[in-house]
């Protein structure tokens, strides 16, 4: 479970997130949607603890962030962040073992039991074969599945991804997401960033709807989701379509129409 | 090239690096036969026909060209993983212009002459000023510090490269001596010099062995690190004062050696993958290896006067490195 009361952060005198506060319980996807610029990274940075908050507090399981030491919150925390090709070829294995180094001590190698962690991982994710392989020359959405085994292996209760899905074709996207949803079912927490509302409306459990650093909208998709919150958050028109159930189905953006 | 496993390739280094040593202890202008040498280091208290040779003139170099291109290799190796950057070496924080410095100064004001422990003495202190002053100024800089590091050594370096110049410049009689030192050589080596890199540089390189696990996350990203687990400033920090300790110590006993401390963890990575363990505790013994084959070609390459050992290094060198480089396809991005 995340806590998060009148979270504040700023940076060169500039306020990047004004007064957030939302909760997610054990077993939740929440989606932290909004434009470019608007905090989303930014916030995920300040609640695995990478950027000092300047006020409010982050509740882990309770516990305020700032109580836990760093390897004591990786054990909890995994982090998928966002997608960029390393400049030394580490192979696909060497990357998902370092999800272990949170659990070994200094002088303590890889046990059969970590192998059989990381092996388990490569296998949820469809990166088994790609093991030997380096890094380097694999593809943006295997890479993505890569780290997101590394995240696996780390055996944390809650998984942070920034921007999962982005720069990926749709088919690597659903693959993510997919992968994501399986987490969520084995009881993971899953906080992610992410540009695409579709999506977020058909995976997450819960969305965060975030402008200029401030929380416009949170809840479930219906509740956040409507034409009000995107002309709000993103400045554009847009059509909600629903499905038979009449349940939120898509957004669908309408054209500028300034040509 | 598919990677050799990391014990496999240690072992073959720890082979490699004591074959260099007792052969190279019997090269030189008296050949002593291997049978010869082995006598003489097992029985280091009688006094054979090679005694004096061997315990007095070779070992202490061939021992202090070791440690040094341990040192060299291991820091290069720990500060372009630490700084994410390929092109990093032992001196890219400005360590050696600060030594070059202090070298300069005991060389121009006849310290150097007064006593043999003052040339090193005041080279480990410019490279140790300079150390510090790098973290300080990166330390209250804004932006990133890891690139801020480099560039406040890069701007250090050139500036202290100046003074040197200038100095050089103003004292014509001591340019050959400065310029000597500049490039390199172990024919000043000690049995002092190699004690005292053996208690403070081998249990740096240790702790950098054991420690090198968590420059792996840093060379991914530091996102990556600190969700590992990994407080990133702080292991930076550290790897980088022990990285520039042997690194300083290495440039006050033996002048400025280029290659090894860039090259060499390119070559052991090739062969063995970026794990950090494996490529420092590899690098200390090729590193180590590597150095004694180069000085031992220096001392024996001209009777008359030996060649600076930094020509040596990159003349061998830099063709095995870009052979290895064309046969490995993705090695760099």
């Amino acid at each position: 479970m995340i806590e998060i009361n009148d979270l504040v952060f700023s940076y060169n005198r500039n306020l990047i997130l004004n007064k957030i506060s939302f909760k997610v319980e054990d077993a939740e996807i929440l989606g932290i949607l909004g434009p470019n610029g608007s905090g989303k990274t930014t916030l995920l940075n300040v609640i695995n603890g990478i950027l000092k908050k300047d006020g409010g507090e982050i509740l882990i399981k309770g516990k305020k962030i700032e109580k836990y030491s760093r390897k004591e919150l990786a054990r909890i925390m995994g982090v998928v962040p966002q997608d960029m090709v390393p400049a030394f070829d580490f192979s696909v294995f060497e990357i998902v073992s370092m999800g272990r180094y949170p659990h070994l001590g200094i002088m303590e190698p890889l046990s059969t039991k970590d192998e059989k962690i990381i092996f388990d991982a490569l296998k949820k994710t469809g990166t088994f074969d790609l093991k030997n392989k380096s890094i380097t020359e694999i593809s943006g959405g295997e890479r993505q599945r890569v780290f997101i085994a590394r995240a696996i292996a780390q055996d944390p209760e809650m998984i942070l991804l920034d921007e999962p899905t982005s720069n990926l074709d749709i088919r690597y996207q659903i693959e993510i997401l997919e992968i994501i949803e399986q987490m969520r079912s084995r009881g993971k927490t899953i906080l992610m960033s992410m540009h695409d509302v579709n999506l977020a409306i058909r995976y997450c459990t819960k969305i965060a709807l975030i402008h200029n650093g401030e929380i416009l909208a949170f809840g479930e998709p219906e509740e956040v989701i409507n034409e009000n919150s995107i002309e709000i958050a993103y400045g554009i028109k847009g059509k909600i379509v629903r499905n038979g159930g009449n349940k939120i189905a898509y957004i669908l953006p309408e054209k500028f129409n300034r040509f | 090239m598919k990677k050799m496993g990391g014990i496999k390739f240690i072992s073959i280094s720890v082979i490699f690096f004591i074959l260099v040593i007792i052969f190279s202890v019997g090269i030189g202008p008296v050949q002593i036969p291997f049978f010869d040498i082995l006598k003489e280091l097992l029985n280091p208290y009688e006094s054979g026909p090679y005694h004096i040779i061997i315990w007095e003139l070779r070992l202490p170099r061939i021992l202090l060209a070791s440690l040094v291109g341990a040192s060299l290799a291991v820091s290069g190796a720990v500060m372009q993983g630490i700084f994410r950057n390929p092109l990093s070496d032992p001196y890219i924080t400005g360590t050696a212009s600060g030594a070059a410095l202090g070298a300069t100064f005991a060389i121009i004001i006849g310290l150097s002459a007064l006593n043999m422990y003052f040339l090193p003495l005041l080279a480990f202190l410019g490279a140790a000023g300079t150390t510090v002053l790098v973290a300080i100024i990166a330390t209250y800089s804004s932006g990133p510090k890891s690139e801020n590091m480099l560039l406040a050594g890069l701007g250090i370096s050139i500036f202290f490269s100046a003074i040197v110049s200038y100095l050089m410049y103003l004292n014509g009689k001591d340019l050959q001596t400065v310029f000597y030192w500049l490039m390199g050589s172990f024919s000043g080596a000690q049995w002092d010099f190699v004690y005292i890199m053996i208690i403070f540089a081998v249990p740096a390189m240790i702790v950098l062995a054991l420690f090198g696990r968590d420059i792996d996350p840093i060379m991914i990203g530091e996102e990556h690190a600190y969700s590992l687990g990994i407080d990133v400033k702080e292991s930076r920090l550290m790897f980088f004062i022990l990285s520039s300790l042997i690194t300083g110590l290495s440039v006050a006993f033996s002048g400025i050696i280029g290659f090894v401390g860039l090259i060499i963890p390119h070559i052991v990575r090739i062969i063995t993958g970026p794990n950090n363990r494996v490529v420092i505790l590899s690098s200390i013994f090729i590193g180590g290896g590597y150095m004694v084959i180069a000085d031992t070609i220096a001392r024996s390459f001209n009777i008359i006067e030996e060649l600076p050992v930094g020509i040596i290094t990159s003349l061998i060198g830099v063709p095995v490195f870009l052979y290895l480089l064309m046969r490995e396809k993705g090695y760099w991005r």
